[in-house]
């Protein structure tokens, strides 16, 4: 599904006509994309489908590595691996290490453990001694939305009810009306993982939006 | 992410593009707000530094009053009751008239003058500005624990000049940002003796100093002539002989709408909800009750999800905690030779 059929399919719901658009046009459906955007993060990180692959080289006496994946930030890792030998690495932590080897931060090798530091930093364990190894990460990211039209957003085919369902909610309650912007979040809520069921660890309060009676109904 | 993209994002939500019901500033405010919330609850934002041994000054101030006028204060005087100022904790004791004289000794305004003569009061450092927890802190690359007052007063009334090689890190209060370390490290560097060559402080690690290749904090000459190979001096430094901390930090503050938002940009939408929560229910005409509990309630659902992003980046660790409960006892035998007796069958 391209962006432009994403940002149609919200049209739609929203009652603008999506082939000849009175308002969300060109200079003015970036709103839809970025609500569009927001969607597919927090159903990123609800449920890590979006894996991508790449590599970081690593530097002799250099500690700390800054993780940045090319389409998006970083949510979780799945697998590091240090080539070229293949291996993977074990995530650890400092109070884990420290119980191990009290000198650990001095060590230099061949990395064969790392923890993260906050959200993007990596430091291995040992820290390399030379500069002939480099690091795979495979890693759960937050994908960046094309901004073209009719590029694909290749994403797994429910995200597409998803963004949809999110946009739609949020541009109905912009425009206030507020019984279907109720209908559109209950929608979103069902399709993602966030659920109003009473004993989910993530409770949305069921709070009814109150606003003027649409005059259509 | 600019700042400026996500008040457009606000505006468009609560129908005020023009700035009509709320100016750019009180929507900055707000945003500030709602962040240092979340970064607070989740802890998000990480930072790690090393500091410098002994800690580095740029000034110091006698006056409170001063401090209205500098940055950040790199040491405090004794500053009491009174409209007086002292360095010697004797001088209050004098002032009061508990006393005719005392005898005092050495106290530092500068945390490197602690390293030449023994001080009375103790050497303070500073916690990086953002600071808000710590998450793990190391000196000279190896791992040091933090002690409280409690541990460190029982029944040690020189806790304050005490000085040895394997510190422990003390803070005396969590809000004033400083800390100290105990025992006092007094005997980590080679310091060349002061003399009249010497302006504020340098290091050499041998003992002997040479201008072609030595630089420690910051040297200057009152005889040598600057020239070519003369600089903007680096104060470089690593993990040896400092303290290594990693920390949580707190976000940068924003004044202009132009500025680059801190946060991972995934993250960004739970603040604009937070945001959005706290402007429908200010006292506007966009008032609205339950817009504002429901974006309220999708900031609290957010803070839930990225504290789960957090966790599921853990998820690899190949050790997991124990159980709270007693594990099961096992009622197999130990394995010994048959003739040996068994005391529980």
């Amino acid at each position: 599904m391209t962006l432009s059929e994403l940002k149609k399919s919200v049209m739609d719901v929203v009652g603008e006509d999506a082939d000849s658009p009175t308002y969300w046009t060109a200079s003015t459906d970036s709103e839809i994309t970025r609500l569009i955007q927001d969607a597919i993060e927090e159903s990123c990180c609800l449920s890590p489908i979006n894996v991508e692959e790449f590599t970081i080289p690593l530097y002799a006496e250099r500690t700390h590595y800054r993780l940045n994946p090319p389409s998006g930030g970083l949510l979780s890792l799945k697998s590091v691996r240090v080539m070229p030998e293949g291996y993977s690495l074990t995530m650890t932590d400092p109070t884990k290490l420290t119980r191990n080897d009290y000198n650990w931060m001095t060590t230099t090798g061949t990395p064969c453990s790392f923890y993260m530091i906050g959200l993007d930093t990596l430091r291995p364990v040992p820290y390399p001694a030379d500069s002939t190894h480099y690091l795979e990460v495979i890693a759960s990211v937050s994908p960046n939305i094309p901004s073209r039209d009719d590029e694909v957003i290749d994403l797994d085919p429910n995200m597409s009810s998803v963004a949809i369902a999110y946009a739609s909610y949020m541009l109905l309650l912009s425009m206030r009306r507020l019984d279907k912007a109720d209908f559109w979040f209950r929608r979103y809520m069902e399709l993602s993982q966030i659920s109003s069921v009473e004993g989910s660890k993530m409770v949305y309060r069921p709070i009814k939006l109150k606003g003027v009676v649409d005059a259509t109904q | 992410m600019l700042l400026s993209d996500s008040l457009t994002k606000i505006r468009k939500i609560i129908r005020d593009t023009n700035a009509n019901i709320i100016s750019d500033n009180s929507l900055i405010r707000i945003w500030n707000e709602v962040q240092k919330l979340l970064v607070i609850q989740t802890g998000i934002l990480r930072g790690y530094i090393s500091l410098p041994v002994p800690p580095t000054t740029s000034y110091t101030y006698t006056q409170s009053w001063e401090g209205d006028y500098t940055g950040k204060p790199s040491s405090i005087i004794y500053d009491f009751l009174f409209p007086y100022t002292y360095t010697q904790p004797w001088e209050s004791s004098i002032l009061v008239n508990t006393t005719t004289s005392i005898n005092g000794g050495y106290t530092n305004s500068y945390g490197w003058e602690s390293y030449y003569v023994t001080v009375q009061n103790r050497v303070r450092h500073y916690f990086p500005d953002d600071f808000n927890n710590i998450t793990y802190v190391a000196y000279d690359e190896k791992p040091i624990q933090t002690v409280f007052r409690g541990e460190v007063e029982r029944g040690n009334t020189s806790f304050k000049s005490k000085e040895g090689v394997y510190p422990s890190l003390y803070i005396d209060s969590s809000s004033s940002g400083v800390f100290y370390l105990y025992p006092k490290v007094t005997d980590t560097l080679t310091l060349s003796p002061l003399d009249s060559e010497y302006g504020e402080v340098c290091y050499d690690e041998d003992g002997v100093l040479d201008f072609s290749s030595d630089y420690g904090v910051v040297t200057f000459m009152t005889t040598e002539a600057l020239d070519s190979d003369y600089g903007v001096l680096c104060h470089y430094l690593d993990t040896e002989n400092t303290i290594y901390l990693e920390y949580e930090r707190s976000a940068t503050e924003y004044t202009e709408s132009s500025e680059t938002i801190d946060l991972p940009e995934w993250c960004v939408k739970y603040v604009e909800c937070g945001v959005l929560g706290r402007v429908f229910g200010n006292e506007t005409d966009i008032f609205d009750k339950t817009l504002s509990a429901h974006f309220n309630s999708r900031f609290e659902v957010g803070i839930e999800v990225i504290n789960k992003t957090m966790s599921s980046l853990k998820a690899m660790r190949t050790y997991k905690l124990e159980p709270s409960e007693a594990p099961a006892r096992s009622r197999r035998l130990a394995d010994l030779p048959s003739h040996y007796p068994s005391l529980w069958r």
